[in-house]
C-alpha cells in the first residue's frame, strides 16, 4: 500500500517544468497524485492538471481526505506513486486524515506576509512551520530540497534557524 | 492573419525569433514572445499574456507555440485560452502548441496567411516532428 509511494513534495505551481521533467523521470512515476483541496472541487483545475500530465504518467487530483481514503482503502493499483500538495494545509489536512507518508521534500512555497526565505524559492510561516513540525512529531521525515541532487536541508535546522521558539 | 506568439522559459522565446527572422527575414507583424523569467509569478505571467493578447487579438485567431508541455508558461497561456474560449463559447479563437522549435515557427509564420487556424495548428505540429531526423544516419544511408 503505502509502499507505493515513491516521493512525496509540496510545490505551490503542482504540475510545471521541473516537477514534470526532473522529479518524475528521476523516479520513473507512474502516477501523480495531486491532492489539493481547491483543485479538486474545481473541474477545470482538475482537467487543466490531467491535461499538464507529463509523457507516461497519469494524474488524478484529489482532496486530502480523498488522498487518505484511497490509501487507507488501498484504491491505488500497482504504480509508483508521486504526491504533490500545493501548501502546507493540504499536507496537515491529508495526515490528520491518515494518509500517511514516510517522507516530504518542501521543494517550492511562494513569499507571503510573515514568511521567512528557507531557500531561495521556499518561504514559510509560522503557522508552516508549525503544522510541519506537527506532522514530523507524528513519524514524517521533513526536509527542504528544490532540485535532484542538491543538499537536503532538514525541518530540525530550518526550526533552529528561523523558529527558534517551536 | 493570424497572430503568432512564442512563450518560454526565459528568453528561448526571444532569441527563437531572432533565429527565425535570419530565415524568414524582419518583416513580421503580429508576432511576439512573451518570457517567464526567473522573477514572474504565475499571476505577473499571466497579466503579461493577457495584454499580449489585446495586442495580437485579430478575427482569425490567435496561435501560441510553448517552449515546453507541462511547463509553466505552456500551462499558463493554456489555462488563459481554455477559461476564454469556454466563456465566450468560441473555439476559434485560440490553439496552442506545445514543444515549440525554430522549423515549428518558420511553418507558423509562413503558411499563416494561407490557412485557417486550425491547418495552421496542425501543420505546426507537423513540422515540428518532421525536423527531428538523425542526420548521420541518413548521410550513410543516403
Amino acid at each position: 500500500m503505502a509502499n507505493n509511494i515513491i516521493f512525496s513534495r509540496i510545490d505551490s505551481r503542482l504540475i510545471h517544468g521541473q516537477v514534470a521533467t526532473k522529479w518524475t523521470t528521476n523516479y520513473r512515476i507512474t502516477h501523480i497524485l495531486v491532492v489539493d483541496e481547491a483543485s479538486a472541487k474545481d473541474d477545470f483545475m482538475s482537467g487543466m492538471l490531467r491535461m499538464a500530465a507529463p509523457m507516461g504518467t497519469q494524474v488524478i487530483v484529489v482532496t486530502p481526505e480523498k488522498a487518505a481514503a484511497m490509501f487507507r482503502n488501498e484504491e491505488l493499483g500497482k504504480g509508483r506513486y508521486f504526491v504533490l500538495f500545493k501548501d502546507v494545509e493540504n499536507v496537515k489536512a491529508a495526515f490528520d486524515a491518515g494518509l500517511n507518508i514516510p517522507a516530504l521534500d518542501v521543494g517550492n512555497l511562494p513569499m507571503r506576509p510573515g514568511a521567512q526565505a528557507v531557500l531561495r524559492s521556499i518561504s514559510i510561516t509560522e503557522k508552516d512551520a508549525e503544522m510541519l513540525k506537527s506532522c514530523a512529531d507524528g513519524g514524517m521525515e521533513i526536509y527542504f530540497q528544490i532540485f535532484p541532487g542538491d543538499p537536503m536541508l532538514t525541518l530540525e535546522k530550518v526550526l533552529a534557524k528561523h523558529f527558534p521558539k517551536l | 492573419m493570424i497572430s503568432i506568439l512564442v512563450v518560454s522559459h526565459n528568453h528561448l522565446c526571444r532569441e527563437m525569433l531572432a533565429s527565425a527572422k535570419m530565415i524568414v527575414g524582419d518583416d513580421l507583424p503580429q508576432v511576439d514572445y512573451l518570457e517567464l523569467l526567473p522573477e514572474d509569478s504565475s499571476k505577473s505571467f499571466v497579466d503579461k499574456f493577457h495584454e499580449k493578447i489585446l495586442e495580437l487579438k485579430t478575427p482569425d485567431g490567435i496561435l501560441v507555440l510553448a517552449d515546453l508541455f507541462g511547463g509553466s508558461p505552456c500551462n499558463a497561456c493554456t489555462m488563459y485560452c481554455c477559461r476564454s474560449m469556454k466563456a465566450t463559447n468560441d473555439e476559434s479563437q485560440f490553439a496552442c502548441v506545445s514543444g515549440a522549435n525554430l522549423g515549428m515557427l518558420i511553418e507558423a509564420v509562413s503558411s499563416r496567411d494561407c490557412m485557417t487556424l486550425p491547418e495552421l495548428r496542425e501543420a505546426c505540429m507537423e513540422s515540428g516532428r518532421s525536423g527531428i531526423l538523425d542526420t548521420v544516419q541518413r548521410f550513410f544511408q543516403a
